[in-house]
């Protein structure tokens, strides 16, 4: 910095930078901090065990969170089992098969559903989603397959695992479908071109073309799964939250979300409670840091790949 | 094209186009859902008294409003974006003017790295930090808490739109002895103020929106309106959260009409972002 | 108080692991126009900017030798304080466009503290625009943007604005390069009347040798990032004493 003036303009600008930085490490501390008690406490434990009795007596206060992460999990994994077709389609629609005019109509529709209030998906997954599920696709599913583990439990009410699921797709598809579209639209003209001349049909291209964002794709399925393992609000009014670790797709469970969400309101009154809804943040944070760093370096990563300016 | 080829190509448009209407559904559904069991709810009392009068009595026949939400919720936005914003305009300048430091790298990093916190756990950090001394919610927990979801988010634009500027008008606000700030305020904010206004824009949006972020910092009353920044707030998110779970229906007939008011806020913006989406192109 | 404008000793440029500007050793005359001539490619755009020490825009730049600009020490002084004695005029226009025509002049001579009240500037602005030929054009629509002007008016309002500064020397690059022959015209008559009402120093750095025959007082020949010849144009022209300027004037290397 050679100048007094530049000087003061980097300092005046370095308190917000500050802020973040702060905020960050905060974060990181404030988590660490109060997950030590209970991990201390339980060891591995912690994560393994479905146990979660809340009590005061110190005897008998026993806090697992293998329940939450097995709901986490499940639940992701359905929204982007659900996801990642129709995302795909969408992207291959957007740029393989609608006339132009319908593409902007298309897009801003997307981009609607992106920014949506999460609460609204919940409120109307609670009473318009869970027993439509419930009647048109639970119950055939119990009575007809009901022998396959999968649909083995009898659905009681709509609110279950399978429905978190379908909205957390509904949730997260707008996201992966940025991200597949982003990729599939910068693949440079000349491979475009390269794959029209050999006279290609629009689903021999697009076969072609998916096949050089492919790690975009993957990319993108990790993004997913980080955003919804992350959402709350929806997921607490629709997955019944119990403490439940089942095969079947119709039973209730939380996640980890929906476990502090629904928690943390008692937790000071018991204690090591509050020391494990830190923990399961902290696990939670740690799954959607990893999700994402890879995640967001596939999808960056294809363009080296393909020689893609960035 | 053999006949096979041509086949195949058909059934994939059609399976792809199916798909796609299938992806869009859930929106119409939505929306409709929304507006029609709102609209019932809102009619009961009339659009005036809905914005304005607080809730009614749980399981009576009685419907009341969401007025001390609705303020509540204008609160936290205005607070959050009177927050949020300087910080990212700060940032957003030193990673763009300073490209080169290590301080810039790093918060650049780091803000992408904020976008991907699961916004509850943010709500959990600001009860630590703020609520937990302060003894009580209040309204300026709820803003941080909201400021730190749409801080990374509008510093990202911002980044943009100011990178995007073309290096020739810089050129030009030094060649006439423009100090550093002096072309980073005049020159490159001056050209990219359509693209910080759309910044701003979308992190309102984005905080409108917010239940998380809210759950153990906002803590307000749904049936007081707030008195004070220090003290606690209400939102529509978390009057929607609660009332949902309540088995009874006057309130669950609120909780419709709020997400309606919600919904409309909502698109009020999404239009406006796409108007000012249009003016920044051209 | 020197004659040369600007003196340039043993300059040094390297940008990345490119060795750019080797070894340049030139005196600019006061009040006069110097053309530096050169073909694309030989550093001439590059030597420009270290004389205002607009190449530091660029990280990879690296600066070695000597720049003195009316006796002062550019690399030792405050590089605002410097530029705030040198215009400068891009090869493309670039007048701000989200300030009216007339704030494009006006942040210029405001910045400068050459004026600062209203009136002040207005005639300051006045006075810029009629310098750069280009008042009659604008007069009525001072408010309207840059952006409803031709090329070519752009390019002299970029010129207004340099002039608001009130600067004693001025630098061009290639400033006529993408603008119509009635412009160009226009912009170095304007040119000459500034050395000769107000006595500036004016660079000009051009590939077109016509254009240095036509308004040149001096022309530094560049090649290769080193100059090759100096002297007076008609010196020069009659009697080039480099194979490469000979060769430059003829046309036969651009």
């Amino acid at each position: 910095m050679r100048s007094r003036s530049d000087r003061l303009f980097l300092l005046s600008l370095l308190p917000p930078a500050a802020t973040i930085v702060a905020a960050m490490m905060l974060m990181i501390y404030v988590f660490v901090y109060h997950s030590v008690p209970v991990l201390v406490r339980e060891g591995l434990t912690f994560f393994a065990s479905s146990r979660w009795s809340p009590s005061t007596s110190l005897r008998s206060a026993f806090y697992g969170i293998l329940p939450a992460i097995y709901g986490t999990l499940v639940t992701s994994g359905i929204a982007v089992a659900i996801a990642l077709p129709l995302s795909l389609s969408m992207t291959l629609f957007l740029n393989e098969v609608a006339p132009p005019r319908i593409r902007a109509f298309f897009s801003t529709l997307v981009d609607m559903m992106a920014g949506l209030p999460t609460i609204v998906y919940g409120l109307w997954g609670l009473f318009v989603l869970a027993p439509l599920l419930q009647r048109l696709v639970m119950e055939p599913l119990h009575r007809y397959l009901g022998f396959l583990p999968l649909f083995s439990c009898p659905p009681i009410s709509g609110y279950s695992v399978l429905t978190a699921g379908v909205i957390l797709a509904i949730m997260v598809m707008p996201y992966t479908f940025a991200l597949m579209n982003e990729a599939y639209a910068s693949i440079p003209l000349t491979y475009r071109e390269a794959v029209l001349a050999m006279g290609a049909s629009r689903y021999e291209a697009s076969r072609i073309l998916l096949s050089m964002i492919r790690p975009a794709i993957v990319g993108s399925v990790l993004l997913g799964l980080g955003r919804a393992a992350s959402e709350t609000v929806a997921v607490t009014l629709v997955i019944g939250n119990t403490p439940t670790i089942s095969p079947c797709l119709f039973s209730s469970g939380y996640t980890i979300a929906s476990l502090i969400a629904t928690q943390y309101g008692e937790a000071p009154l018991y204690p090591f409670m509050v020391s494990a809804l830190y923990g399961a943040g902290l696990f939670l944070l740690v799954l959607g840091l990893a999700l994402n760093t890879v995640g967001l370096a596939l999808v960056t990563r294809w363009r080296v790949r393909m020689g893609v300016s960035a | 094209m053999s006949l096979r080829r041509k086949l195949i190509d058909r059934a994939f448009v059609a399976v792809i186009a199916l798909l796609s209407a299938v992806g869009i559904a859930p929106l119409f559904y939505i929306l409709t859902t929304v507006a029609i069991r709102g609209a019932e709810a809102i009619a009961r009392v009339g659009l005036w008294r809905f914005l304005t009068s607080i809730p009614p009595a749980p399981g009576t026949h009685g419907l009341g409003g969401i007025g001390p939400a609705l303020a509540g919720t204008l609160i936290l936005t205005a607070l959050s974006t009177l927050i949020g914003v300087p910080i990212s305009i700060g940032v957003a300048l030193l990673v763009v003017e300073f490209p080169n430091l290590f301080v810039s790298r790093a918060v650049r990093a780091l803000s992408k790295t904020f976008m991907e916190i699961p916004t509850i756990l943010l709500s959990m950090l600001v009860y630590t930090l703020l609520v937990v001394p302060m003894h009580t919610p209040s309204a300026i927990a709820g803003a941080l808490a909201l400021s730190l979801v749409m801080i990374p988010y509008t510093t990202t634009y911002l980044e943009t739109y100011l990178e995007s500027v073309p290096p020739i008008y810089r050129e030009a606000g030094y060649a006439i002895g423009m100090t550093k700030a002096g072309v980073a305020l005049r020159v490159v904010m001056g050209i990219a103020r359509k693209g910080v206004l759309l910044g701003i824009v979308m992190g309102v949006a984005r905080a409108l929106g917010e239940t998380a972020p809210l759950l153990f910092t906002a803590g307000g009353s749904h049936y007081a309106y707030p008195t004070s920044l220090t003290g606690p707030v209400d939102s529509i998110t978390l009057l929607i959260f609660d009332f949902a779970m309540t088995p009874y229906t006057n309130l669950i007939q609120v909780a419709w009409g709020a997400a309606l008011v919600l919904v409309a806020m909502y698109l009020a913006i999404f239009l406006a972002i796409k108007l000012l989406v249009k003016e920044v192109r051209t | 108080m020197t004659r040369y404008a600007i003196e340039i000793e043993d300059l040094h440029v390297y940008i990345g692991s490119k060795h750019i500007l080797k070894g340049v050793n030139l005196r600019i005359p006061q009040s006069a126009i110097t053309v530096i001539l050169g073909p694309s490619g030989s550093g001439k755009s590059t030597l420009l900017r270290t004389i205002n020490r607009l190449i530091e825009l660029n990280p990879e730049a690296r600066v070695r030798g000597r720049v003195r600009v009316l006796g002062i020490d550019v690399y030792s002084a405050d590089p605002y304080e410097v530029r705030r004695m040198i215009g400068m005029v891009f090869q493309v226009p670039n007048p701000f466009p989200h300030m009216s025509i007339f704030d494009n002049v006006a942040i210029a001579a405001k910045i400068n503290g050459v004026a600062r009240k209203r009136e002040e500037l207005e005639k300051v602005v006045r006075w810029a625009l009629e310098k750069a030929m280009l008042w009659d054009e604008v007069k009525d629509r001072l408010r309207d943007p840059p952006t409803k002007l031709s090329g070519g008016q752009q390019q002299r309002l970029c010129l207004a604005r340099a002039i608001a500064m009130r600067p004693r020397v001025l630098l061009l690059d290639e400033p006529t390069a993408n603008i119509d022959v009635y412009n160009t015209v226009k912009i170095e008559n304007a040119l000459k009347s500034l050395v000769n009402e107000l006595g500036i120093t004016i660079v000009l750095v051009t590939h077109m040798p016509q254009q240095a025959l036509r308004i040149g007082d001096y022309i530094a020949v560049m090649y290769d990032g080193r100059i090759v010849e100096f002297g007076p144009v008609d010196q020069v022209s009659l009697n080039p004493r480099s194979e490469i300027t000979r060769r430059l004037l003829r046309g036969e290397i651009g």
